[in-house]
């Protein structure tokens, strides 16, 4: 038995056609059969109601004056009937009155009980009760029983007929059907056909003719379509499958060349790596030789001792390769060196002067390549060494000496350090420690002309005021140079000082009495900046030179101090501090600023000569200048850079 | 011996006569039985003109003479009619009715046997009226009655004078005309010749 999804579509066609005819078939017959079925019955049930109807109205007098007779013959009048197969009519009181019994009705029918006026259908016979009234009483009642076989029996026959009917009409359905399936299957079965052809011979040159414009007639076109892109398709790739042979054996061809290529390239690789490797050598040679060369502590005959032992190595047969190298008389030279036929040479020089020389020789026979049995790397190779000999040989001399040298500069400059720390701490003891009896002279002096006052003659006294004088002189210079010495001994770290506040600061103390006793004025006309100094220095620094202004006063002239600033080169600041006195001339511009320097007897102005050589030092030691401008009887300028940040030069 | 066997056989006969007479009784009991059941079926198989049965409540059924039906009335004595009330009247018979006219006033006259020697009076002083008038009596049909009773096979029947029918303006169901034994023609001046009604 085939299944469903195994049917051909002709099959299935067939099958649908057939399956859908015939239940159209059998359900519009069956249909129609149990219509008239219904039908059929209705119309027993009315006809034998009517016909009871007949009788009971016919037979009503027969009845009521008992004329069985009459009665007979009415229910006689049934015989026209064929289903009715049994009739009779009861009187009043129930009782059987006549019956009617169709003569071919083998079987013995027994009248049931009359109850009033129903139909009733049991087993294969219809009962139909039909109550006789007259003047509205009952006086009796019809029975009639219809035989339903009849009926049946008609169904049968139409079942039958239906049957035959329904395989009739499948038969002529199933050879119409297989006939007028082919419209639609054929042109499928063609599309299949093809389509094996195409899927087993690869031939898509093939085409499906189309005859409708259905879907089919569509699946058809697609087909086509199809098989033409494919074939398209397949003619590309058979064309791209040629080209890629070709490209294929083309590269294949390349490939060769260039494995050729490689081989030459490789055979070339290894002489030039073998080339590399005699440069290697000669390198490494000449590396040894520079560190040789550079080496610190090694003598001159050591260089040359380890040198021709290296060279050897640097050479193409170094087994065979022996070196010497002569130098000042002495020679240096491998354990088997002799003098061969195959020998090279070069000559060290010293300072244009020959020194000496390099020989290298093999100690058998070589091929000649070039021009002699050596490379031509190698006879370079041998002027290198002779030429970096040389060098080494002028810079070691030069070293020497230099050396020599720096150890005796800085003998020296320990000496000096020395004696400068000696000098300085000398400076520092002598003052402090001069300072004590100087203050006993100046005191007991004090002392001793208060005791003697008046009891001294006038020369005496005279003695004594000098003597007290040159002791107070004394403690000042002392102090002076105390002063100087903490400059560069006693520094304090940089911070930010303001100039200002330092110049107002001296006006209230350290220059105040001065400026009483003068009348003199220290004026800042406008906002000095701040610096980044060291504060007591700069105190010192500013009091030094306003004193100084004040101190060199003309006659009769109240100083008058101004202290400004400008900005200077590179950030730095310059300050100002002008004055209204005696003026310097230029050519003692640069002398004031030294120790002990005065352009005056102390007879006219007082002062240690110390203080401006202070004022140099501290300037200096902050990194900055410090100079004077001057007009002789109108007043001086002097001035001072510093830098206003904290890029400064450290002492 | 002999009269032994004849007396055995009249004393079977008498026995037989004796257990006969009480059957005869009953038989002549059903009989008018049935007849009083046809008296009120032919009621309903009879139709009155209307402008006879206009005002009247009730149908009245007249017994005129010695009335054999003694109870056999009863079952139908209170029943209604055709819509109406049935009356039983009796009268002993002609010459004691003392207005004649009465018995053309009732539907259904009955004439008994004891009345015979007055048919043709009642039967003229019916006249006028529409009286269904019923008797036993031979001779009836001829005199100008309706409906006589005749015995068929030892079973009721019945014969009818269509013509006292029309005359009396009565209507009779073709039913009961089909169930008459006779249907009886009066034939002025002519003899009235009975016609026979087939079955």
């Amino acid at each position: 038995m085939h299944r469903l999804q195994d049917m051909t579509i002709k099959q299935k066609l067939v099958a649908i056609i057939m399956l859908t005819s015939g239940v159209i078939i059998l359900s519009t017959i069956m249909a129609f059969i149990i219509w008239e079925q219904i039908d059929a019955r209705n119309h027993l049930i009315e006809d034998t109601q009517s016909h009871a109807g007949i009788i009971a109205e016919n037979c009503k007098a027969a009845l009521a004056f008992s004329d069985k007779q009459d009665a007979i013959e009415t229910l006689a009048a049934l015989r026209v009937q064929d289903s009715i197969i049994f009739a009779c009519i009861y009187d009043k009181e129930g009782e059987v009155f006549v019956e009617y019994r169709r003569k071919e009705m083998p079987e013995k029918i027994y009248p049931p009980e009359p109850r009033g006026s129903y139909s009733a259908y049991k087993d294969s016979y219809l009962s139909v009760f039909e109550e006789i009234r007259l003047d509205g009483e009952v006086i009796g009642t019809v029975y009639l029983q219809d035989d339903m076989r009849k009926i049946h029996d008609e169904l049968k026959r139409n079942i039958l007929m239906v049957v035959i009917l329904l395989l009739l009409s499948l038969t002529m359905g199933y050879f119409l059907s297989l006939r007028l399936q082919r419209v639609i299957s054929g042109p499928i079965l063609k599309l299949a056909e093809k389509a094996k052809v195409v899927s087993e011979q690869k031939d898509y040159s093939v085409r499906v003719s189309k005859q409708s414009n259905d879907e089919i007639g569509l699946l058809i076109d697609s087909f086509n379509e199809m098989l033409g892109q494919i074939q398209y398709r397949d003619s590309a790739l058979v064309d791209s499958k040629e080209r890629l042979e070709e490209r294929v054996e083309k590269r294949t061809a390349e490939l060769s060349d260039a494995n050729k290529q490689l081989l030459t390239n490789e055979k070339n690789l290894k002489q030039t790596n073998h080339k590399l490797g005699e440069r290697v050598k000669e390198l490494k040679c000449l590396y040894g030789l520079s560190q040789l060369i550079e080496g610190d502590d090694i003598a001159l005959e050591e260089i040359f001792q380890e040198l021709a032992e290296l060279i050897p190595s640097g050479w193409q047969y170094p087994e065979i390769t022996a070196a010497q190298i002569t130098f000042e008389g002495q020679r240096f030279q491998t354990n088997n060196f002799r003098k061969t036929a195959w020998i090279q040479s070069a000559d060290i020089k010293v300072y244009s002067q020959k020194a000496g020389s390099i020989e290298v020789c093999y100690l058998k026979k070589r091929p000649v390549i070039d021009e002699g049995p050596f490379l031509k790397e190698e006879r370079n190779l041998v002027d290198s060494i002779a030429q970096a000999l040389s060098v080494a040989v002028e810079r070691k001399q030069t070293e020497e000496a230099l050396k020599n040298l720096n150890r005796d500069l800085t003998i020296a400059a320990e000496k000096l350090e020395e004696s400068n720390r000696e000098l300085k701490n000398f400076v520092y003891i002598a003052s402090h420690d001069l300072k004590e009896p100087l203050r006993k002279v100046s005191s007991f002096g004090g002392l001793l002309k208060e005791s003697f006052k008046g009891k001294l003659d006038e020369d005496d006294q005279e003695n004594l005021d000098f003597m007290i004088d040159g002791a107070d002189r004394m403690s000042q210079m002392i102090e002076g140079l105390l002063v100087y010495s903490k400059v560069s001994t006693k520094g304090v770290p940089f911070e930010l000082v303001d100039l200002n506040e330092v110049v107002e600061q001296l006006k209230g103390m350290e220059v105040a009495v001065l400026l009483e006793e003068t009348g003199g004025t220290v004026e800042v006309p406008e906002r000095l900046p701040k610096v980044e100094a060291d504060p007591v220095q700069m105190r010192q620094l500013l009091q030094n030179l306003i004193v100084n202004g004040i101190k060199y006063r003309r006659e009769g002239v109240k100083p008058r101090i101004v202290i400004g600033a400008k900005p200077a080169d590179n950030g730095q600041v310059r300050i100002e501090v002008q004055d209204n006195g005696i003026g310097i001339k230029q050519e003692y511009y640069d002398d004031v600023f030294s120790m002990f320097r005065r352009l005056y007897s102390r007879q006219k102005y007082e002062g240690t000569g110390i203080g401006l050589a202070v004022c140099k030092k501290i300037v200096s030691r902050h990194g900055g200048q410090i100079g004077v401008e001057s007009k002789p009887g109108e007043g001086s300028t002097f001035w001072f850079i510093l830098s206003r940040t904290k890029e400064m030069a450290v002492l | 011996m002999k009269s032994k066997v004849y007396i055995l056989i009249v004393l079977v006969l008498a026995s037989t006569a004796m257990l006969w007479l009480p059957y005869a009784q009953a038989h002549e009991n059903k009989e008018y039985s049935i007849k009083a059941a046809f008296l009120y079926n032919f009621i309903k198989f009879v139709d009155w003109p209307e402008e006879f049965d206009k005002n009247k409540d009730t149908i009245t059924l007249t017994i005129i003479g010695e009335s054999p039906f003694a109870h056999h009335f009863d079952p139908i004595k209170d029943k209604k009619i055709k819509n109406k009330k049935l009356r039983i009247r009796y009268f002993e018979g002609y010459e004691e009715i003392e207005d004649k006219s009465v018995l053309k006033e009732c539907h259904l006259l009955f004439v008994c046997l004891s009345e015979r020697e007055h048919l043709k009076e009642i039967i003229k002083s019916t006249e006028g009226g529409c009286v269904l008038t019923v008797s036993e009596v031979e001779g009836f049909l001829e005199a100008g009655g309706v409906i006589r009773f005749v015995m068929h096979d030892k079973k009721v029947g019945f014969e009818i004078n269509i013509t006292a029918v029309e005359r009396n303006k009565l209507k009779i169901r073709s039913q009961l005309l089909r169930l008459a034994k006779k249907v009886v023609e009066e034939k002025k001046p002519k003899e009235s010749e009975p016609e026979e009604k087939e079955d």
